[in-house]
């Protein structure tokens, strides 16, 4: 492979996503060590690649802008904005009597009816970082999180928490030590986070020391959605 | 350093200890070879002993009395040796080929460790800039596969793209963020 050959198959592209393996990552390789313009390509690509995502995580958590308290009426009154706001009235109508209601009903007929569902135990798994365990649950559905705390005395309580893969707490719990004494099983609605690498924290509360938290575990695990 | 390509005065200076041509040499292989080891190990402190070993035999190899034979070529010999040091680990973990491409895809480390926790702020605003400028749909894809690290093939059939539209889409955000990044470093220099 020479430097051509490199930009026209995009290899530093197709390197940094991960799609060359066997001969074809070792044939870049072999190049790339020895090509000082895709080194710096690659080096730019790695930049990118990481400023972005810490960009995309703090634009994902920003509060949102406030506005002036009373500004909003005078624009809520104008005709540009009141007939399209009608239409819209009459559509969400539609919608609610003929998809949103309907659906309603079917999800109380569905939490009524006993189900089976995927169940992910996380006693181990994922907990030093060398394997990610995987659960599919449907969307709209749910799925089960099985968890044991990890036996230490001490705590008043524990706090467990759910991060949704954008680093955001989705759901959160206090359990006592008693419900700690066996596998604590934690019934997921998929909605609640995204599909993607989710992680669980499990803290301890310190009784001692007025409420601190002490981190326990932390298993990730990756959510896959079926549709 | 002014640094345009290996040659034999500078493998002469590695041969004599000169500090500041080490300190370009690690600076200049340490991402490559930690990415190469990234692509095909998981553990960092594995992938941290693997890359110390290839250096450690790599200056060991300059040092040595007709070590280099050909400086033009010290690239390929650095990466021949890293290659030397993941077959012995290979044997030594009793695995017999590399790892398929399930784990080429973690190159890029998501764990904050010194190649990419100093994110400087001339660089964030550089990328804020070029993301701005991103259709809706294409920083959605590149958070998706980025930050949520989510199966590639998924994000493109969801967001109804190919793959190629996704390393056009890396091209071209690269591309222009390398673009504004050397004019914000020109201007200031």
């Amino acid at each position: 492979m020479n430097h051509q050959d490199a930009l026209q198959e995009m290899a530093v592209e197709r390197y940094l996503l991960g799609e060359l393996g066997g001969e074809a990552l070792d044939r870049f390789e072999e190049h790339l060590f020895d090509c000082p313009l895709c080194v710096t390509d690659l080096r730019m690509g790695t930049t990118f690649i990481n400023a972005a995502r810490n960009e995309l995580r703090t634009a994902a958590v920003a509060a949102p802008v406030k506005e002036s308290p009373f500004g909003w009426i005078s624009g809520l009154l104008r005709p540009s904005f009141l007939a399209p706001a009608l239409a819209a009235c009459l559509v969400v109508m539609g919608v609610e009597s003929f998809i949103l209601v309907p659906g309603m009903r079917r999800e109380v007929v569905q939490m009524e009816t006993p189900s089976v569902l995927n169940n992910l135990v996380l006693a181990n798994a994922g907990a030093r970082g060398d394997s990610v365990a995987e659960i599919v649950a449907p969307q709209h559905g749910a799925f089960l999180l099985s968890v044991d705390i990890p036996g230490r005395s001490g705590f008043s309580g524990y706090l467990l928490s759910l991060y949704s893969p954008l680093g955001a707490v989705v759901w959160q719990t206090k359990i006592l030590p008693q419900q700690a004494s066996d596998t604590v099983v934690i019934h997921v609605p998929t909605d609640i986070t995204k599909e993607g690498l989710n992680t669980l924290l499990v803290q301890g509360l310190l009784s001692v020391q007025g409420g601190k938290l002490e981190d326990l575990a932390r298993y990730k695990f990756q959510l896959n959605v079926s549709k | 350093m002014n640094f345009e390509a290996f040659d034999g005065s500078y493998v002469s200076k590695l041969r004599a200890g000169d500090a500041s041509t080490e300190q370009h040499f690690v600076g200049y292989f340490t991402e490559l070879i930690t990415l190469k080891l990234r692509s095909r190990l998981r553990a960092p402190e594995v992938i941290e002993d693997l890359k110390q070993e290839t250096f450690s035999r790599a200056f060991a190899l300059i040092r040595s009395e007709g070590g280099v034979r050909n400086p033009e070529r010290l690239g390929p010999l650095v990466n021949s040796i890293c290659n030397n040091v993941l077959m012995e680990q290979y044997r030594a973990s009793g695995r017999v080929e590399a790892l398929d491409e399930t784990v080429a895809e973690h190159i890029v480390e998501t764990r904050p460790d010194a190649l990419n926790i100093a994110i400087s702020h001339d660089t964030g605003n550089v990328v804020r800039q070029v993301l701005s400028k991103l259709k809706r749909r294409d920083r959605d894809i590149l958070q998706a596969v980025f930050l949520e690290e989510r199966d590639k093939d998924r994000v493109c059939r969801e967001m109804g793209v190919d793959r190629e539209y996704l390393r056009v889409l890396l091209h071209r955000a690269k591309g222009a963020f390398r673009e504004l990044y050397s004019r914000r470093v020109g201007e200031k220099h």
